[in-house]
């Protein structure tokens, strides 16, 4: 990718598949589509987070139609938010196994309805995201651990740094020590996973086995967002550095095609990448340098994003994978098995719109 | 006294004869050469691993244009013709001077390593081939010698001349002896690098190639008299890699702002 005009077309492209991801049902943005089966359902905990990604698409490419698309999806969220103000697992409408108060999905929907509330200036989602925030803090105990409604029973991951993010988002917006002081302490307890690689423990989906770089780089990210919202670099972002060094110098060797999860020691699974950590990760090295201003940081990011470039099909005759970015690369891969996740193409939106805006000011242009 | 090796990366590459006929004529004459097999298997893998097989092949073209077609703008193509060199092969140069040629898989094979042990008091003088692993290094005692292309310790890596112009580094040539890190080890010297405006990325990357060669003849002759430790670095910068296609547009992009605004 050599100039602005390629990228957004990748861009246009992926924002045309989220587009018809929320479809004409006015809810959600489905979870993910699977060609020869076609849509899931639609997915409250993507779709929340997929708020923010919304409002910079309309600012990014001009266009009022994203910001109506996140109204939409906020209004629904709100519509099925649980009486205790949490939101459930899983697809909607959930199964009975679903059928539980989700840390991690509230999280993420928090993310959104702050987003949200701080863009649009509309203060009223503010009750909902109060209830949510109240959840979640209420069940964070002293040690800052949640005891359950975890994704895997019993297993509290590390990238529930990702619900302390938006935690912190909310007592930014609204004062709330409480909740502060509860994504403090699940943060003060991740932080003590970090190993002397700067990998961090329990960092995946499942305990014993290696972790995708989804989940990796959501760990890092919610440390990263930590570390600004509360000015606390020296204790929630330089943790993360050596991580991200290792990680950009594996996405350099390897041309952009990161291997798509890493066991203790780093030990990598490179049969396949996982591209929306291929696009997280581009978006850590850009908060990174924005910090520490270094072009090789850019560099890295570049090709991360241009090798999920590479995987996103403009032209494809099926309109769930046309412009989608799918969850492994080769799509057999481990990581959202032949399917396009719509949180892949929010990622890579994500990593496409900062990318773009810092090779911008550094002169690209076309 | 000291004996000279010459480490080379592919049998047609400029610099290693360059270096090879200047230290010949200064009577300095390298005691072998060891030049890396295009067809290893390693080495195709690397090519492969880093560059993929769409740059393989054009890579694999470059490297095996021949010098005999003469290339008006290649400054390198115009030191060797000003040099008078007609070799276009080191394996053939060195069959012209008499000097041993081993044509090894990888400078970390063992025939290689036993090559330097053989020579007792080697100097190896790098023009390309790969990482230098410890084990080649403790046969060459340490003493294998690189010109980079760029400012160390802040530059390391690769395009570490492309990083220099984008970034505002002054161009540099550092001549450092090689340690298991990359481009880590002591430097012996920082010579500034002159290189002419309004020229485009592969034109400056052969005006440094030259400004290398020239480099690696003095320190070549300095070496047979003995080396000193050389300036140890007290840290480690960010390696550099390839740019990306996007950075390297806006490389390009200030070069012809240059080349605009001298007229060339």
């Amino acid at each position: 990718m050599t100039s602005l005009l390629t990228y957004h077309a990748y861009l246009r492209a992926a924002y045309g598949w989220l587009v018809r991801s929320i479809g004409e049902t006015k809810t959600g943005s489905r979870g993910h589509y699977t060609p020869a089966i076609g849509w899931a359902r639609p997915y409250p905990e993507t779709s929340g987070y997929l708020v923010g990604t919304l409002l910079g698409l309309g600012q990014a490419l001009g266009d009022a139609v994203p910001k109506d698309l996140a109204r939409g999806i906020v209004a629904w969220l709100l519509s099925i938010q649980r009486t205790d103000g949490a939101w459930s697992a899983g697809l909607h409408p959930p199964t009975a196994k679903e059928n539980y108060p989700s840390i991690f999905n509230t999280g993420q929907i928090l993310k959104g309805l702050c987003v949200y509330a701080r863009t649009i200036n509309d203060r009223s989602v503010l009750t909902s995201a109060a209830h949510a925030a109240e959840w979640l803090a209420g069940n964070v105990d002293a040690n800052g651990a949640w005891s359950g409604h975890h994704y895997r029973k019993g297993f509290s991951p590390s990238y529930y740094t990702q619900v302390a993010w938006p935690m912190l988002e909310f007592s930014k917006l609204t004062g709330d020590e409480r909740v502060r002081g509860a994504a403090e302490r699940v943060l003060q307890r991740i932080a003590t996973r970090r190993r002397e690689d700067g990998s961090f423990e329990s960092w995946g989906f499942d305990p014993h086995r290696p972790a995708f770089t989804h989940t990796i780089a959501y760990t890092l990210r919610g440390f990263l967002e930590a570390a600004r919202l509360l000015d606390r670099w020296d204790v929630y972002g330089e943790p993360t550095v050596s991580a991200l060094e290792t990680l950009r110098r594996k996405a350099e060797l390897s041309a952009g095609k990161l291997p798509g999860a890493f066991g203790p020691g780093w030990q990598a699974v490179s049969w396949y990448s996982c591209l929306t950590g291929n696009s997280q990760l581009a978006l850590c090295l850009l908060l990174l340098e924005e910090r520490d201003r270094d072009l090789r940081l850019v560099n890295a990011a570049a090709k991360l994003v241009d090798y999920v470039c590479s995987r996103q099909s403009l032209r494809h005759p099926l309109a769930g994978v046309r412009g989608g970015v799918p969850g492994s690369a080769p799509i057999w891969g481990r990581y959202m098995f032949l399917r396009y996740p719509n949180w892949a193409a929010k990622y890579h939106c994500d990593a496409l719109i900062k990318l773009t805006r810092r090779l911008q000011q550094e002169g690209l242009d076309g | 006294m000291a004996k000279l090796v010459l480490a080379a990366g592919y049998d047609r590459s400029p610099v290693a004869i360059a270096v090879c006929e200047l230290l010949h004529r200064q009577g300095a004459t390298p005691s072998a050469i060891l030049l890396v097999s295009d067809f290893s298997v390693e080495h195709i893998r690397s090519v492969l691993r880093l560059r993929g097989w769409r740059p393989l092949i054009r890579y694999a073209l470059r490297r095996s244009a021949s010098l005999k077609q003469p290339d008006a703008r290649s400054p390198l193509l115009d030191f060797i013709r000003r040099l008078g060199i007609q070799q276009t092969s080191i394996r053939r140069w060195a069959r012209n001077a008499r000097v041993p040629c081993l044509v090894v898989p990888h400078l970390n094979h063992q025939s290689a390593i036993d090559a330097v042990r053989k020579l007792e008091n080697s100097v190896v003088l790098y023009t390309g081939g790969g990482l230098l692993r410890q084990p080649f290094l403790d046969a060459c005692q340490g003493r294998a010698i690189n010109a980079h292309v760029g400012s160390l310790p802040e530059l390391r890596g690769m395009n570490a001349l492309e990083w220099s112009l984008l970034l505002g580094v002054p161009p540099t040539i550092t001549v450092h002896l090689i340690d298991a890190g990359i481009d880590t080890g002591p430097v012996l010297e920082r010579i500034p690098l002159e290189l002419p405006d309004g020229q485009t990325i592969e034109e400056l990357r052969e005006h440094a190639s030259i400004a290398a060669s020239h480099a690696l003849v003095k320190w070549g002759q300095r070496a047979l008299r003995g080396l000193p430790p050389g300036e140890v670095h007290k840290s480690v910068s960010r390696q550099c890699f390839v740019l990306a296609p996007a950075l390297r547009r806006v490389l390009e992009k200030k070069l012809a702002g240059q080349r605009g605004s001298t007229g060339s």
